[in-house]
Formats: C-alpha cells, structure tokens, sequence
C-alpha cells in the first residue's frame, strides 16, 4: 500500500469522506474514486453502476466496487441525475487502478443542487483527513 | 507427516495421540519446531533449482505428492539441501491446483530460505503472495478448507457409486450390507458442494451469505467465496490462462467461485442464488471449476 505522501491527489477534483473524487466540468460533474481508495482495495475486477437517466441523492449509493480484498460501496458525492457511466469499465475495471482520475472516472452527474459541491474537500483538507486515518 | 491447517497443530496432535490406543507409534506436535513455504507456479522448478545444492538429483524422479530430503540436520541427506546447507524436505505438493513445491526447514532458517528464494526468483517474478490470493487459488482447484468447508459431514461425494448395489435412481439400496446405515445417512446429511458463478461478484461468507434453491427456500450457508481471476466464461465453457484451447485474445475477468454446505446432496449443474445483504448472485454447483491445472503435469514440462 501507498504512504500518505505517495498518493495522487490531484488538486482539479474535490474529495469526499468515502474516498470519492468530483470534477466540475461545465455544468456536469465528472465522479470517480480517489487513488487512497483504490490502493486500499487492491486489485478491482469488477463495478457496479446505476442506470444512465437514474437520479441519487447525495451520499445515496450509486454502485459496488468488488476486489480481489473485498465489496465496497460507492456513494454520491454530489446528487442529481445521472447524465453517463463509463462503460471502458466493464471490460476494463483495472483502469480504476491505473487510472483513477482519468480513464477511469465511473460517472457524470448533473447535479440537482451544486451547491453541494461546497461540502466537499480540497486535496490540502482531504490529504489531512487521510493523515489522520492512517 | 500431517501438514495442517495454520492453528490446529495442538487439536489434530492431541486427537491422533487420543486414538494410538496401543499402537507401536509416537505422535510429535511440530508446530514450534517446523518451517515451511511454498512455491507454486510455472517458474518454481526453475527458482528451485538456484537455491539447491544437487538440483539434478532433486528434481529427478520427483513425481506429483512425492517428497525427498528432511528438514532435520541428524536425518538430512546431502543430497537434498540449499546452497547454505540448509537441510530440506521438498515435497511436490501445494494449496493451489498449480505446479510447485511445499519446502520444510527448521523453524530459524525460515527468514533466510524466504530471502535466498525470493532473490533467486526475481528474474523470472516470484511474489510473495497473501492469503486472498492462497484462497482464490485452492477455491478454483476444488480444494476445501479443513473447519471450514469441510468438517464432519460429507463432501461432494464418495467413490463408490460403481460397487454399491444402488437401485436404478441411485438413490437408495437394494439389499442391505456392512455400513449400508451410515452411507445412508450420510446421503441425507449436509453436504459440501463447490460452485462457480458468471462474473466475478461475490457475496459475504462473514453475515453469512444463505444459499437459495430455485423455489426461493433456504438450503444452506456459504463457507467460501472468493474470485478466481484465471478464469473466464466464453458462452458455457469455463477456460484458464493456462488453456490451450482458449479463445484468441482471451482476457478473463475472474469467476467467483467456493463451497456451499446445503442440507442435501445438489446435482452437478444446478443453480442456485447465493444471497447476502448486499446481493443475490446465480452459480452452479460444479464437480470442477479451474481447467487444465498444472499440479500434476510431469516436473520435467518445467525446466
């Protein structure tokens, strides 16, 4: 597993409590999983995402990541509805690893209420939050 | 020599010490005293070969759960010991389904066997592997774990189908004889069976996850469930990285696959749901899940 300090975290996406990454493009929010959270969950062999045109609240879950470590819950950074999944992931859930800001971003939400994005944090706070879980 | 499972040395030595009743044998609790490691895969020949002495004359006429050597420094041969002198018992068995080798030294020298091994292998990428990956493999060969999936009630089947004297049904005999009462219960009894599903979902064995049949009825618990991800479906066929006769460009992306414990014995085929709080997944209980495992292919298709 990665030190605290080997971690990608860029500073173009905001971070929430449950290790999930939102990018603000336009008036779409881009969502994924953080570099700490796939390094905790290793290798990931399979996803689970909801439908395009589903609405979620926010902190609903939206899908299931399964590990060769173990099943974990994704949940929305932000609510709204879901606009596009990344469908490379069904066949290639390991660009999650690989690429967890890129390639393998998971969802693009348009978000009911964007002021939720307030919420959520910066690389400097969540890098602290990770610091203290460690 | 009883090699078992991590933990269960003091039970399985005090149960087989219980039950000498007389013979002229000794049972010894080597917990404390033994090493071992493993080392599984294509390349283990040729990684073991670096660290042995006489590798020629080990690796001759060593054919699958066959041993040479003893990890005692009074009873060891010359033959058969590393390159530093360590005294080994190499022994052509593993946990995993795969070709490779299960090593045995004293208890001290076990650091710095790891060490001169995983060394040795680096060129041809030996890892360390954790027990998820252990898990995975032994779940995909078909092999239970002792108290876990398999304890006093039956495993799959016994093997004496041919010489019974079942009626047509195979399902009860047709005249009595020695033990038919035991085999009898043993038939209506909890049974072991291994299953496979389609992708690689799993479900929890800690809440624990229930076995549904195809009326919706709880017919049992699952005790593993784990993703082999050498395996893949193309349409109905299971293939393995290790396949010769796998389709081109085949990528599998991992089957989950364990061992239930239903109440009565399942047809091979069957499909039942697996549920936990999570999930509900689809698997077929299956007689074998990984094709074309290596453990037992001839040494010499090794080196």
């Amino acid at each position: 597993m990665k030190e605290i300090n080997e971690l990608d975290l860029p500073d173009d996406v905001l971070y929430s409590e449950d290790h999930e990454w939102a990018r603000l493009e336009g008036e779409i929010v881009r969502v994924g999983i953080s570099d700490y959270a796939q390094d905790r969950l290793g290798d990931i062999t399979f996803i689970e995402v909801p439908e395009v045109g589903d609405n979620l609240d926010l902190g609903e879950e939206f899908g299931t990541l399964e590990s060769t470590k173990a099943v974990s819950e994704m949940l929305m950074p932000v609510g709204g509805e879901i606009l596009a999944v990344n469908t490379a992931l069904e066949e290639s859930p390991d660009l999650l690893n690989h690429e967890p800001y890129g390639a393998g971003w998971i969802l693009e939400v348009k978000p009911s209420d964007p002021d939720e994005l307030e919420a959520l944090m910066d690389r400097e706070a969540y890098a602290e939050m990770l610091k203290g879980m460690d | 020599m009883a090699v078992v499972n991590a933990g269960m040395g003091a039970p399985i030595s005090a149960h087989l010490t219980k039950n000498l009743q007389g013979r002229d044998a000794r049972v010894t609790d080597l917990t404390g005293a033994l090493g071992k490691l493993d080392l599984q895969g294509p390349h283990a020949a040729n990684v073991i070969a670096q660290v042995l002495k006489s590798p020629e004359i080990v690796l001759a006429k060593l054919p699958y759960f066959s041993f040479k050597g003893h990890y005692d420094t009074q009873s060891s041969s010359d033959d058969v010991m590393l390159n530093d002198g360590t005294p080994v018992l190499i022994s052509r068995t593993g946990y995993t389904g795969e070709f490779g080798f299960e090593i045995f030294m004293s208890v001290d020298r076990l650091v710095r066997v790891w060490e001169n091994i995983l060394s040795a292998g680096e060129e041809l990428g030996a890892i360390a592997c954790g027990l998820a990956a252990r898990d995975s493999l032994r779940a995909g060969a078909v092999l239970p774990l002792s108290h876990q999936d398999i304890g006093p009630w039956p495993f799959i089947n016994h093997p004496w189908h041919f010489a019974l004297p079942f009626d047509a049904e195979q399902k009860r005999f047709t005249k009595s004889f020695l033990g038919d009462i035991v085999l009898k219960m043993r038939e209506q009894a909890e049974h072991t069976c291994a299953f496979v599903g389609n992708d690689p979902r799993k479900v929890s064995i800690q809440e624990p996850a229930v076995v549904l049949d195809s009326a919706g009825s709880d017919i049992g618990v699952v005790t593993t469930c784990v993703a082999d991800l050498a395996i893949g479906r193309d349409g109905d066929t299971i293939y393995s990285i290790a396949s010769p006769d796998r389709p081109e460009g085949f990528k599998p992306r991992g089957l989950c696959c364990g061992f239930v414990r239903v109440k009565s014995k399942l047809p091979m085929g069957e499909t039942v749901k697996l549920k936990d709080t999570r999930r509900t997944i689809n698997v077929r209980i299956a007689d074998d899940i990984r094709p074309h495992r290596t453990a037992r292919r001839p040494l010499k298709e090794f080196i």
